[in-house]
């Protein structure tokens, strides 16, 4: 490959939120420069968190990202059930499960339909896509809708739900919407069945990276709300060992802090969570994932987007489950109340990008004292660079535009969501 | 009437304040106070199936902090042109251009803009942009008022 000269300078890439640039820079066949820089402000939510009432934290918290607003939310109340031994009942677990999935389906549906398939049916971006396939975009939205009203349904609110709160909910859902969840859920079946055929038939750059893939792990269901922390290199670690799994550091390039553990890098997100959970899916997403040509495990980063479709698949059929369940028992008004008292707590949950870790500690008057979040993105940063070292190689010899577009696509596959983070995008009305 | 923004981020917590102050004042009768956060591309799912849509947001309008005005979707169609695709953190321009490309913007949409002071990382409203706050409100029940007749109570 020597003679070969590349230069591709990508900034701001679209359809990532938030400011991350691609550089690479190659010089007669050897790499110069490689990079994935994110440009991201301070981050102040644990100054913001500071100071703040056990009962009010989660609702800041839920404002971190309209995305994921249940799991910062669920993370927070873990951890502020954690630190003052706050039970929850049966109850309240399910529904949480329940908004839990309609927060991992409308994520997952977003990225998958509107920010990865453009790529891979050769569309500039969504607004062609609608005209070329317009029947797939308002399949999208209509699941989509059918996500954020779960959320409405549980949690007060399409995003950034209200009524959860430590403890249990301040207002529980009525029992004619949870029938009219089911409904629709059922309804989907159809749209999650078209979704696995137009998947299947896209064509995702041949590349492989066996690494190490770090989830939550439960011993009897695909965890998303709970578990331990599991690395396919090293097995179960208890949540409370978090920051020796994160190990954040700092890089030269990229003002977003970096993680890894006992390789260079690790991956986290749906294809890490699929592989190493596959075996908990429900046989309906074990099924799609054999339709889709999935294998666990896969160390082919751009299945991520597979990954999700998968795990889509999962939560349908599992929310129909939960559903029944509540059902069949009837929800029942629950008496809690809390004595907020001194402490530290660790809530770490599965957002829809990956692992997420909230750390508080509690002072005697109930008000925070010192607060840590770990977002999944910034734990992937490192991933998505050995990534592109070993990819480059690989594809030096195509057209530099290919070369381009193969990188963003390899950085969106995993879906990275850089406003917690970063500077949002402010909108400038003329 | 739908109040988008994130009130994490100073003025740019400017929606979310005049949902919460309609609704201590009173809705009018058939209208819906939404908090859309940063709904992103769901907005157009909020906005589906209504008649008519307020909507207010933080509008860099290059004003006096805390100003702000009424317009139609188109100017803020351009915006959302302007910003490409990042759809992630799409806000009222994007989802705008999406719902009229997949036909199902509503019939009567309007924008009420507020010009912030500041939108950086801390909680709470600049001191302008909350001293409009009561005139924001007024004027979005204008808004609403010449949309849906005489369904406003006047304070």
């Amino acid at each position: 490959m020597s003679g070969v000269n590349v230069r591709v300078e990508v900034e701001h890439l679209t359809r990532v939120e938030g400011h991350g640039n691609i550089v690479l820079d190659v010089k007669n066949g050897e790499i110069k420069k490689l990079e994935w820089t994110v440009v991201e402000a301070p981050r102040l939510f644990e100054a913001m968190l500071r100071g703040r009432r056990w009962d009010e934290v989660h609702h800041i918290a839920c404002r971190i990202c309209g995305i994921c607003s249940v799991s910062h939310t669920c993370a927070s109340l873990r951890a502020t059930e954690a630190a003052m031994d706050i039970p929850i009942s049966d109850q309240t677990l399910k529904l949480r499960k329940l908004i839990f999935h309609g927060e991992m389906i409308q994520s997952h549906v977003l990225h998958v339909y509107l920010l990865a398939a453009p790529d891979l049916l050769g569309v500039g971006s969504v607004f062609p896509l609608i005209q070329t396939h317009r029947e797939v975009v308002l399949r999208a939205m209509r699941m989509k809708k059918l996500a954020n009203d779960i959320s409405h349904v549980i949690g007060g609110r399409h995003v950034h739900p209200i009524s959860l709160i430590p403890g249990g909910f301040a207002a529980l859902p009525k029992r004619e919407a949870l029938e009219g969840l089911r409904e629709r859920l059922e309804a989907c079946k159809a749209d999650l069945e078209a979704t696995v055929d137009l998947v299947k038939a896209l064509k995702l750059p041949d590349f492989e990276r066996e690494t190490e893939y770090v989830s939550l792990r439960m011993p009897e269901e695909y965890a998303f709300y709970e578990g331990l922390i599991y690395s396919s290199d090293a097995g179960p670690a208890p949540v409370e060992h978090y920051r020796e799994v994160t190990n954040e550091f700092v890089v030269p390039h990229s003002t977003a802090k970096h993680a890894r553990w006992h390789r260079n890098s690790y991956m986290v997100g749906a294809l890490a969570r699929v592989n190493n959970n596959y075996g908990m899916l429900r046989p309906e997403a074990k099924a799609a994932a054999e339709a889709m040509g999935f294998k666990a495990p896969c160390f082919n980063p751009f299945m991520n987007n597979v990954a999700q479709v998968v795990e889509t698949a999962h939560c349908v059929y599992d929310a129909i489950a939960v559903l029944d369940e509540l059902l069949q028992k009837g929800l029942q008004q629950e008496a809690f109340k809390v004595e907020p008292k001194a402490g530290r707590g660790i809530g770490v949950v599965e957002a829809p990008r990956g692992i997420l870790f909230h750390d508080y500690e509690y002072g005697d008057d109930g008000r925070i004292v010192r607060a840590n979040c770990i977002i999944p993105t910034n734990q992937n940063h490192e991933s998505i660079e050995d990534d592109f070292r070993a990819l480059v190689p690989k594809i030096l010899d195509r057209p530099q535009d290919e070369v381009r577009h193969t990188l963003e696509m390899l950085v969106r596959a995993y879906d990275p969501c850089i406003s917690c983070s970063t500077h949002y995008l402010d909108v400038t009305f003329i | 009437m739908i109040g988008i923004g994130n009130p994490l981020r100073g003025d740019d917590g400017v929606g979310p304040a005049v949902v919460e102050a309609l609704k201590r004042r009173g809705l009018p009768e058939g209208v819906e106070a939404v908090d859309g956060g940063q709904a992103g591309l769901g907005l157009v799912g909020l906005m589906e199936g209504a008649d008519r849509v307020v909507l207010v947001d933080a509008a860099e309008m290059g004003a006096e902090p805390g100003a702000f005005r009424a317009f139609g979707p188109e100017e803020a169609l351009m915006a959302g042109e302007a910003l490409g695709c990042g759809v992630h953190g799409a806000r009222v321009g994007v989802a705008l251009r999406m719902a009229e490309a997949l036909g199902c913007l509503p019939p009567d949409v309007k924008v009420v803009g507020v010009q912030p002071r500041q939108m950086g990382w801390g909680v709470g409203l600049s001191r302008e942009v909350s001293q409009a706050l009561p005139r924001v409100v007024r004027a979005v029940l204008e808004v609403l008022g010449s949309s849906c007749g005489s369904c406003i109570r006047e304070e």
